[in-house]
Parts: structure tokens; sequence; C-alpha cells
């Protein structure tokens, strides 16, 4: 059974908990005025130039849900042998990834794909590498803590990490003041409502672009300046897919009525030059079953792409030289070995990656511009760090 | 036949939106807005009207999913011949939706408010391929009112005005949020978006917008060439369906040729060969954007009420 399936067909029956959640708890909180959709008592903290995110009406934010999802988020009480929590796969100072190519899960098996940024996940129009169905953080915090193939923090039934989170010194209290409404807070329901608040709270909107664009001229310096002129030309084209206010073509947020979902085939491989990827990859394929939709993968966020190497699906580009000489190549060539073939001849590979003539100067700008990107506060951020670290 | 001319900058009735004391509509499937009930703001006599917009191919209806024949040129090998052409992406923004009468006499469509038309701006997508960059969702009707009268004929212009262009698509009111239907990170919107491939192989992209856009990223002064371009066809009063013909905008265009290091095929640059006989087709003139030209009369067509 791939791990497809098992996201799309398995509903344990606790998750219905969390659809009968009380619908009063979204309502207006009258004494201070409208606040925003999808929250109890939260304030966003983004800046005028990022739109409101999206929060499913059964799973408002709170500061209580939050934090409740932070202490889940750094617990490696939470996997089956204690080892692993969800900060193994997703460190902080990374922007949530681990630096490594794939990552192992607690029975050592490999993991077919990189550990993606959690940094503005709330804004993602799908969730995961290619899975076109994965809409809500909810949905996937499920598959890291049950999934089977692979094995990740390999849970193997709602009873034992229920039985663990009740035994806890400090959950079952946590649990109630984040649920106040709920007869059973402690659920793994709301550990999946919890961890996706968290997760949501995850705003990265701070990084010297983002000052630029708010009106400090200085934040970026000329070659960063000249990388941003580059990166959104049409002799390189990399705003198509990376575009918009969180550099992806994959968006959610509260206006936005028509849906953006963004996967691509950027010709990283062509197995036996007929257009196939890696078996163990094949993209959003693997649910549509449409030979033009092998190799389409979601593009992800380039905030803090700085510090997430090494890139792409499979971690198999290994620095940002060599992602920029991919798509000026116009796809990456596998000389031999299994997956050898030229992905440049792609058949299914984007039209706006044709490849490029860039020079080194052009190249050091343009990685000057990625870098950019790198939202310090972000990655340093009390408010997102594993509650151990916390000030007494 | 009245002369296509300037159009006059109308105020008309705006419907405002209901706004409710606190939003609560948190679903992700978050559904189109109601409309407000719009005979009650207007005149009584007001008529309702709905756009069917339909894609075309040389005056058939054509199946957005498939590959379409007879669309421009293309060399297969055995010298240049008629082209064929697949859809992966079309969507556009209309405005300024006028009805006029045999005198000249303009009045304004009231465009309802909801996911796909904000203000006078509505956004129209014709295909459901949800390859790159395309979107599963299709929006082939424009609904608004007007008021009744002896109309005979129906004005709109192809793309999105000045005064809504350059707002940012991270905050604009849908449909002006749609990132796929940005202009880079400053030039506003796509006016027009079709893109695809020759039967070939060849990629295919024609994104019309405003070029030579001047000022700072969070306050556009004026653009050289707006690349705006008012359409009129003859209305019955009864007729609700439009074609847009693909073939139109292909027509004498080699589909697999494209000058090396411009964009393949047009994305409205100034000097790009290729952009000459599309913007031809599309009635506008590449090198001010202002001047209409002849040309565009095959692109929108009133489909007439099957008897």
């Amino acid at each position: 059974m791939s791990l497809a399936d098992f996201t799309t067909s398995l509903r344990p029956a606790a998750l219905l908990a969390c659809v009968t959640l009380s619908s009063a708890l979204v309502g207006c909180d009258e004494g201070a005025g409208p606040s925003a959709p999808g929250t109890i008592d939260w304030e966003w903290d983004i800046p005028a130039h990022f739109p409101t995110p999206r929060v499913p009406a059964e799973n408002p934010m709170s500061e209580a849900k939050v934090e409740l999802g932070r202490y889940l988020f750094y617990d490696e009480g939470l996997s089956d042998d204690g080892t692993m929590s969800c900060a193994s796969c997703h460190h902080q100072e990374l922007a949530f990834t681990d630096g490594v190519d794939r990552p192992t899960g607690v029975t050592g098996e490999l993991h077919p794909r990189s550990s993606m940024s959690l940094a503005n996940v709330v804004y993602n129009g799908t969730l995961t590498w290619a899975n076109p169905l994965l809409t809500t953080l909810e949905e996937q915090a499920f598959t890291p803590l049950f999934g089977e193939n692979p094995i990740e923090m390999g849970n193997r039934t709602l009873q034992d990490v229920e039985a663990y989170l009740e035994a806890h010194p400090s959950y079952p209290q946590q649990f109630a003041e984040a649920f106040p409404e709920s007869d059973e807070p402690v659920s793994v329901a709301h550990v999946l409502d919890a961890l996706a608040s968290f997760q949501r709270s995850l705003i990265s909107a701070n990084s010297p672009y983002d000052q630029y664009i708010a009106g400090d001229t200085d934040a970026m310096s000329e070659s960063a300046k000249r990388g941003m002129d580059l990166f959104f030309s049409e002799r390189l084209e990399c705003f198509h897919c990376h575009g918009g206010f969180n550099f992806s073509s994959s968006l959610t947020h509260d206006q936005l009525l028509i849906s953006e979902s963004g996967f691509h085939n950027n010709g990283l491989y062509n197995v036996d030059e007929l257009g196939s990827y890696p078996a163990n990859n094949p993209g959003i394929y693997e649910f549509s079953g449409e030979g033009a939709d092998r190799g389409a993968f979601r593009a992800p966020t380039l905030r803090n792409i700085a510090v997430t190497a090494p890139y792409m699906h499979d971690g198999s580009l290994l620095t940002l030289t060599d992602v920029v000489e991919h798509y000026a190549r116009g796809g990456t060539l596998t000389v031999d070995g299994p997956n050898a073939g030229d992905g440049a001849n792609n058949p299914n590979k984007s039209a706006f990656i044709i490849g490029f003539l860039i020079d080194e100067d052009e190249v050091d700008d343009l990685i000057a511009f990625l870098e950019a990107l790198t939202d310090e506060q972000f990655l340093n951020d009390p408010r997102f760090q594993d509650p151990a670290l916390d000030a007494p | 036949m009245n002369r296509l001319h300037r159009l006059a900058t109308l105020s008309f009735l705006l419907t405002p939106l209901l706004v409710a004391g606190c939003d609560d509509d948190t679903s992700s499937d978050a559904p189109i807005e109601d409309a407000t009930d719009d005979t009650d703001s207007g005149n009584a006599e007001d008529i309702d009207i709905t756009l069917f917009f339909d894609a075309l191919a040389n005056g058939a209806l054509i199946s957005e999913d498939a590959l379409v024949p007879n669309i421009g040129l293309e060399d297969a090998g055995e010298g240049i011949e008629g082209g064929s052409f697949q859809i992966d992406d079309f969507r556009f923004y209309i405005h300024d939706l006028t009805l006029v009468d045999a005198d000249d006499n303009e009045a304004p469509i009231t465009l309802e408010q909801n996911a796909w038309q904000y203000d006078n701006v509505a956004l129209v997508d014709l295909s459901n391929v949800e390859r790159g960059s395309g979107n599963a969702e299709v929006n082939a009707s424009v609904v608004g009112t007007a008021p009744a009268g002896e109309w005979t004929a129906l004005r709109f212009t192809l793309g999105v005005p000045f005064e809504l262009n350059h707002s940012d698509t991270a905050v604009a009111p849908s449909p002006l949020n749609v990132t796929a239907m940005a202009w880079s990170w400053q030039g506003g919107r796509k006016f027009l978006r079709l893109d695809g491939q020759s039967g070939t192989g060849a990629p295919v992209f024609i994104h019309l917008g405003s070029t030579g856009c001047e000022g700072e990223i969070t306050n556009i002064t004026s653009c050289q060439r707006p690349n705006r371009r008012a359409y009129e066809l003859p209305w019955d009063g009864r007729s609700t369906a439009i074609g847009v013909d693909i073939a139109a905008i292909f027509d004498e265009v080699h589909l697999d040729v494209n000058t090396t290091d411009t964009p393949s095929l047009c994305m409205s640059g100034p000097s790009d060969p290729e952009c000459e006989p599309i913007f031809t087709n599309l009635g506008l003139d590449l090198s001010d954007g202002v001047t209409p030209v002849e040309g565009g009369d095959d692109l929108f067509s009133i489909l007439p009420v099957p008897d």
C-alpha cells in the first residue's frame, strides 16, 4: 500500500471528534470587535503585504492550541520508541527542514522524499511534495505519526498515543485548556488540531526582501536587487512557479477563492528518455494516472531557501549553485545508473524551463537575492522553539 | 454600425457587498459569496444579464482538453501547413461591460460581486486543465444587471482597468488575487493568458498585459503601452453566448517558430517579432498599445440563439 493510499483511505474514528468540535467556538469576539476568520484569541502577526491565512472552521486558532502544539511538536514521546519528534526532521534553525537529502524513521526506513520547510506552511495550496488531495495540516499530521509506508514516527494505534498523553504530568491540563468545550480533550484528533495550529503560527515575513518591500531601500544589497530583477525576468522565468509573496505558485489564503495548486515538472529526471521519473517518486502521476503528470511536484516556497539545502524533492541537488545550473541548462543530465537520462529532454517538463544564458556575476546576484529571503528572526524566534529551551 | 471609439468613463451604481458583523465563513472550500439582490438596489426595470463564454476554433465549439486542428501554422516536417493546438490554460479579464443602443447611448452592466467578479472586472476561465499553472476551476459566465432598453450592441474591454491593475496581487480581492494571472511583480495583471502547445510539441504562451510601466512597485504611475482593447458586438438582447475564437488569435501565426531569447510565443514584448501578428489579430498596436487597429473582429462573436 503506498503512502498515498494510506492518507486518503484510512479515517480513524477518533478524527470524527475533530469534526464535531462545537461550531460555537467559531464566532465573534464581540467585546474586541471583529477578529480574523478562524481565530478565537489569536492575532496574526503579518505585514501588510501578506494576506490573512485560511483556517478551517473546525479548528480555529487560539493561543492555548498553538502552545500545546509547540509542546507536542518537540515531544519525542509522540513516537513509538520515544526517539523522534516532529522536530527530528523539522529543525527551526533550518527553517524546519533537516539538512539531509532524505530522512529516516524510527525503524531506519528511508523516506523517498525530503523534509519540507514549515515556514508559511499555512499558505500552501496543498501539502507535501506531490499530493493534490492533501489540503489541511490536520490531515497531514496523521501521516508522520502513524504512516506505515514508510514508517516515520512509528505509532501503531491511537490508544498507544492517547495512553501516553493521559499519563503525562501536564498534557491533560494543557489539552483541557486548549479544548475547553470538549468532553474528551485528550485525543489524537486534538493532537492533530494542536499540531496544525502550531504550524499555522510559523509565519516567516521579515527577511531583507520583506523589509525592502515595506520601504527600506537599503535592506537588500545592490547585488541582491540585481538578482531580484533576474528572478522576475522573462529570461529566467523563476517567478512563474516561485512567484507571489510566498515565492510559490501553490497558494491558499482567506481571500483566495480561486485555487492555485502549482505542480510542475522541472526536468530533474528522464529515466529511459521516455519522460519517466524514478519509480519511488512519480510525482502527482501517482494520483491522476495521467502521463503528463509524471514528474510533477509542488513548487515549494523559496523563503529561507539558503538554509534548506539540499534541494529538490529528493535532495539530489546539493547547493543553490547546482540549482541555478540545473535551470540554466534546462534540466539535469544523469549520466549513468538506474535513473540515467537527460531531464532537459523530458517531454512533460514545464515549458518555462528551456534553459537560459547567465554569467558568473549574474549567478552571484541571483544567489544574493535568494539569500535575501532568509528571515533570521523566524529562525531564532523563541515562540517557535523547543519548550525545553524556554527561559525558566 | 457605430464605429469603436474610446469608452467614456462612467460612474455607476456598485452593489455593496453584504458585510456581516463578523466573517465566520472559514471553511477551506469557501463558497462563492452570495450575491446581493441586484433587483432591489437599482431601477425596477433592470434586466438580468448572463453572458456565457465558449472557446471556439474557426467558428466551431471545441473541447478545451483536445488537440484542436486548423490553428495557426506549424512545420511537422513536411513543410509549413495548418497547425494544431492544445490548451493548458485559458483565462482572461474583461471590464467595463456596456450596452449600447442605435443612437450610441450607453448603459453599464453592473456586475454581480462574487469570487470571479470584482467592481467592473470579471475573470473568465475556459480551461479545466490542471497541468502546470492551470487550475481545475472553469468560469464561463459573467453575471450582472443593466437598465432595460433598446440595446443593439455590447461593448467590453479586454483587461483590468489601470486603477485596479497595479494593486498587490497578494492582498487584492478575488479575482484580482490569482497569482497565475499576476504579471511578474510590478506590471499588473495578465489580461489574457493562453498557454498550450502546438501539435509539434512547441510551447505556446500568449500573455497580454501592459508594458513599459513606470513608478515604484507600490505606486505605478503609468504604462507606456496599456494594451487594452475594447470590442463591440452586435447584440439582440436575447443571445447569451459569446464565442472566443483561438484560431483568430493564431491566424497566420507560426506556432513553432520563436525568435531566440524571446518568450515563446508572445508576452507582449514590444520588440518581439512573434508578437506582431498576435497583436494584429487581437486588434492592438504592438508599438504603442493604444491605437486600435483593424483586426480583432473575429476574436469575439455573439453565438446565435438556437431555434
